[in-house]
């Protein structure tokens, strides 16, 4: 297996990517649904208890417990969920009694335009100021600007997003009066959560993205592209950005899926419908099928976002495509 | 030399800063609740709801209760939950860690695989997954946390440990028959301690964002009891009566967070290790000299007097790394410069590239490129006219190409940017360029990444893409040291077939004085910075008239070196940055050194045969009497003629 990989590396260094990458997301992806899975099983006591209530007539648990399929030997269930993931059935809302599918599809658009804002502000915020700070500071030049940056950007990045969230609200909402501050209606709305949401990461990313543009200008390569007398803009964007955000994206990539986890949180600042507030009341109520749901499409949307992130670093960088593991 | 001391890590502000904030939150968690648990638990429905005031700087709750008093109340659990949750993070996360690295290999994949997966999965999913398991409330939460946090110190832990385990003294104990165990306690956790213990200590500050953030959700502490999270929920449920509500308590969960940030930033060094900035640049007699008036006719392709660089020392002053050299380069002539390292060779021709680092600093009385002093332009012109006229080729060519960039593109480039080319011509010209450089398949390797060329290919790609703005004169720093021989001679080739068919001016570093001699006219001699003599290649193959010159020659092994005999090595090492002597700076190092080395400077003076040498003892000609005056002093200018030919003047 190994060195038929690696000979496919030699010549289709994509093909192999995918093979090996896709081996990975699959053996990710089996794990997370059986931690998942394994969650009922794990709650002390009776699940169904805990979600009913105390005054529940034990009718209603024991029904219920059949319905979930609770009472089958633990192999049987774990088969059962694996077919019924795979046809897409996610059981039954024990609050609501509605299809968890249903609601997360209801809810999982909201999530996925807060996170996907929140991605690109933060890329975009990180790569900006990384780069030019990187730019200004290189060979040790302006050393009390990068002590400076690094304290601030280690202060922002420590600054929980739903503090940030809170202190927006409390600017737009009760001084401003600018912006919406609750709901998920209209492109307003997503305003202040997504600069909630960036801001710590993208504090924390620029300084990757700072100390990497750092090191790729005293590549030789740089130094090369210096003596070709290139204009800036093409010194910088073209020569160095993309080798700084591959270096960045590999020590940083994984701050993407915490953008999602951080989305949760963020909801509950905004009061959006989203996965996060779902996923918080199905915790509240113990409704067990729907956390289930929900931690599934997270957990799923962290690991397609880290397998993006690889991808990009492949486009960005063909030599990363191989013996990446 | 007094080093100048560099504020010590814990006197930094910072530090103390972050120090005394961790310290006043430790001092509040204990008197918090004495002092003000009483009053925090206090209702008083008259007053419910309100705004701060001067009795309540945080407002109150909806029972009326101070949210200050509870703020501060809070403390102690929102630092106890923290402080727990990092504990069990270390508790789960070092043994998983450190274990597998006493265990076999496939364990230790095993293990590693798994913390990666983990890993990959955020914090705060795992947080609210052993939540749902255990059941909302403040060992929920602090589960949850913990366990979120293993994976961290694990992969930090597991790294650590490989690098320990990877040790020789680890390796031999193992072979001793040291038991796992023992090998454990006695070698790997006390090399591995201070930092998990330092970071595991700093993990208490995310401990304590997050689980404020699982209380805000109202999944962590739930009334009656109250943390700082469980207050900013209600906060912001009132926050447009009562701002302060939410924003209070934030400021603490802040200050706690930072405080822990802060001090792990200043102990990890970014604060402590700031140099200072040079001071100001180094004074220069060079700019003052006068220079000496250009020959008429066409401007040369290079013509520099006095080029002088230098680079701050630590203890701020300054050293000179290259000294007062003249250089003058005709269209198509070859000039080597020869030395070992450190002598000066490449900063010289990156100084008249305009390439010098800061905080380097470069000083000239005439620096002439095609006529026009560089320095002079403003940053579009000097750009046009560096990059037209000279071309750089490094010495690794395995790093001199971006790795990022196809490299066509790489040379397509240069003929957009200096030569106007639209993107199909220039492309055209690049491959038009490789296939001039002999690279086979130009069409088709043009549209490859340097990763799939071989080094020979690339310095080759190098030299075409140095071409591609037909400059008159290519710098070529060291272009053959990084290959193999049949490989060198390529490019060597390669360089010698420009400079004969297109009139290419080339100026060739090498510390290889068989190579230099091979390819180049004249060939000037560096050491420490100095150029201690210029000469044409077949006058320094024939009899050099510098001792170094003859250190260098008699160290390169020809065809008919006695293969029995030992290599001769030059005694000694060239003076360090700041260590050049006042007089000659090769008379320590050389066999003929008298008293009058040491103390004056020789000056580059031209011998009769039209070579130059800054000896005292370079040939009968340079016997030129004992009153030099100040070592500075050209002595060519005025002793005799300047020299006509090109090279170093």
């Amino acid at each position: 297996m190994r060195f038929s990989l690696e000979a496919l590396e030699g010549h289709h260094p994509w093909l192999a990517f995918a093979l090996r990458r896709g081996l990975r997301l699959v053996v990710s992806l089996f794990a997370v649904g059986s931690a998942v899975f394994a969650m009922i099983s794990l709650v002390p006591g009776d699940p169904v208890r805990a979600a009913l209530g105390p005054n529940a007539p034990q009718e209603l648990v024991t029904a219920r417990k059949v319905a979930l399929g609770l009472d089958d030997p633990l192999a049987v269930q774990f088969v059962d969920w694996w077919r019924r993931l795979f046809t897409g059935d996610l059981g039954t809302s024990i609050a609501s009694d509605r299809r968890v599918t249903e609601v997360l599809a209801e809810r999982m658009g909201t999530s996925a335009q807060l996170v996907g804002a929140a991605i690109v502000v933060t890329l975009l915020l990180a790569v900006t100021i990384g780069m030019a700070v990187g730019v200004a500071t290189h060979h040790g030049r302006r050393p009390r600007l990068l002590v400076g940056f690094t304290l601030s950007g280690s202060a922002v990045n420590t600054i929980p997003s739903f503090l940030t969230g809170l202190v927006l609200v409390y600017l737009f909402a009760v001084t401003l009066r600018l912006l919406p501050v609750a709901g998920s209606t209209g492109w307003q709305s997503l305003v202040l959560p997504t600069i909630a949401l960036s801001v710590g990461p993208a504090a924390g990313l620029s300084r990757i993205v700072r100390a990497e543009t750092d090191r790729v200008l005293a590549m030789d390569y740089m130094q090369v592209a210096r003596s070709k007398r290139l204009p800036p803009w093409r010194l910088y964007l073209r020569h160095a950005l993309p080798n700084t955000l591959t270096a960045a994206l590999t020590i940083g990539g994984l701050l993407f899926g915490v953008l999602i986890a951080g989305s949760v949180v963020i909801e509950s600042v905004f009061a959006r419908t989203g996965l996060g507030t779902t996923i918080v009341k199905g915790i509240t109520d113990r409704d067990f099928p729907l956390v289930q749901g929900v931690l599934l499409v997270l957990a799923t949307g962290v690991l397609l976002v880290n397998l993006l992130v690889d991808v990009v670093i492949g486009l960005l960088d063909r030599q990363s495509l191989i013996g990446r593991s | 030399m007094a080093r100048r001391s560099r504020p010590a890590r814990w006197t930094h502000p910072v530090v103390v800063l972050a120090a005394l904030v961790l310290v006043g939150l430790a001092v509040l968690a204990v008197i918090g609740p004495i002092l003000w648990g009483g009053q925090a638990e206090q209702t008083d429905v008259l007053s419910a709801s309100q705004g701060a005031s001067g009795a309540h700087p945080f407002g109150t709750d909806t029972l009326g209760r101070d949210l200050l008093a509870r703020t501060l109340a809070g403390t102690r659990l929102s630092l106890l939950l923290a402080v727990t949750a990092a504990v069990l993070g270390m508790a789960l996360g070092i043994p998983l860690g450190v274990v597998p690295a006493v265990l076999g290999p496939r364990w230790r994949r095993l293990v590693a695989g798994a913390i990666g997966a983990a890993i990959a999965l955020p914090g705060l999913l795992l947080a609210l997954f052993v939540n749902t398991v255990i059941g909302i409330g403040a060992a929920g939460a602090v589960l949850g946390i913990g366990v979120a946090n293993a994976p961290t110190i694990a992969r930090l832990a597991q790294t650590l440990t490989a690098g320990v385990a990877a040790k020789d003294y680890v390796a031999a104990s193992r072979m001793l028959g040291t038991s796992r165990l023992t090998l454990l306690r006695r070698h790997i956790l006390p090399n591995v301690a201070e930092p998990l213990i330092l970071t595991g200590t700093m993990s208490v500050g995310w401990c304590l964002l997050e689980i404020s953030a699982l209380s805000f959700l109202g999944l962590g502490v739930r009334p009656p009891d109250y943390d700082w999270g469980s207050l900013l929920k209600e906060g912001l449920e009132s926050i447009y009566v009562n701002p302060m509500g939410a924003l209070g308590p934030g400021l603490f969960v802040i200050a706690g967070g930072l405080g822990f940030a802060l001090l792990g930033e200043a102990l990890s060094g970014v604060v402590a290790g700031t140099p200072p900035p040079p001071s100001s640049p180094p004074p220069s007699d060079i700019q003052a000299r006068a220079a000496v008036p250009s020959v008429a006719g066409a401007p040369p392709v290079l013509d520099i007097q006095g080029l002088t660089v230098r680079f701050p020392t630590a203890d701020g002053g300054w050293a000179t790394v290259v000294d007062d050299v003249d250089l003058r380069l005709e269209e198509g002539q070859t000039l080597g410069i020869v030395g070992e390292s450190g002598s000066g060779k490449t900063m010289t021709v990156r100084a008249i590239a305009q390439l010098v680092d800061h905080p380097g600093h470069v000083d000239a009385a005439r620096m002439l490129v095609a006529g026009t002093d560089p320095r002079d332009l403003a940053p579009g012109e000097r750009r046009a006219l560096l990059g037209t006229r000279l071309a750089m080729v490094s010495q690794d060519p395995l790093t001199a190409l971006n790795p990022a960039l196809r490299v066509g593109g790489q040379l397509a480039e240069v003929g957009r940017v200096h030569a106007g080319m639209g993107r199909g011509r220039a492309w055209e010209a690049a491959v038009a360029q490789l296939e001039r450089v002999h690279l086979d398949d130009p069409a088709r390797r043009a549209r490859q990444f340097p990763h799939e060329y071989s080094g020979g290919m690339r310095q080759r790609a190098v030299v075409g893409m140095g071409l591609m703005a037909q400059p008159s004169a290519i710098l070529a720093d060291e272009p053959t040291t990084a290959l193999d021989v049949t490989v060198q001679q390529q490019v060597l080739g390669l360089l010698s077939e420009l400079n004969r068919e297109d009139g290419t001016a080339i100026v060739l570093i090498s510390h290889d004085l068989a190579v230099v001699t091979d390819l180049c006219d004249r060939v000037a001699v560096m050491y420490a910075g100095r150029v201690v003599e210029e000469a044409t290649a077949a006058q320094l193959v024939a009899g050099p008239a510098h001792p170094y010159s003859q250190a260098l020659l008699a160290a390169v092994p020809g065809m008919d070196t006695d293969v029995e005999a030992e290599l001769v090595a030059i005694p000694g090492r060239p003076p360090g940055l700041g260590e050049v002597p006042q007089g000659c700076a090769f008379a320590p190092r050389c066999p003929l050194a008298q008293d009058r080395c040491r103390e004056d400077r020789p000056p580059l003076v031209t011998l009769g045969d039209g070579r130059q040498a800054a000896c005292w003892f370079a040939g009968e000609d340079a016997v030129l009497g004992s009153s030099t005056g100040s070592p500075r002093r050209r002595v060519s200018s005025d002793l005799t003629e300047p020299a006509q030919n090109g090279g170093l003047s």
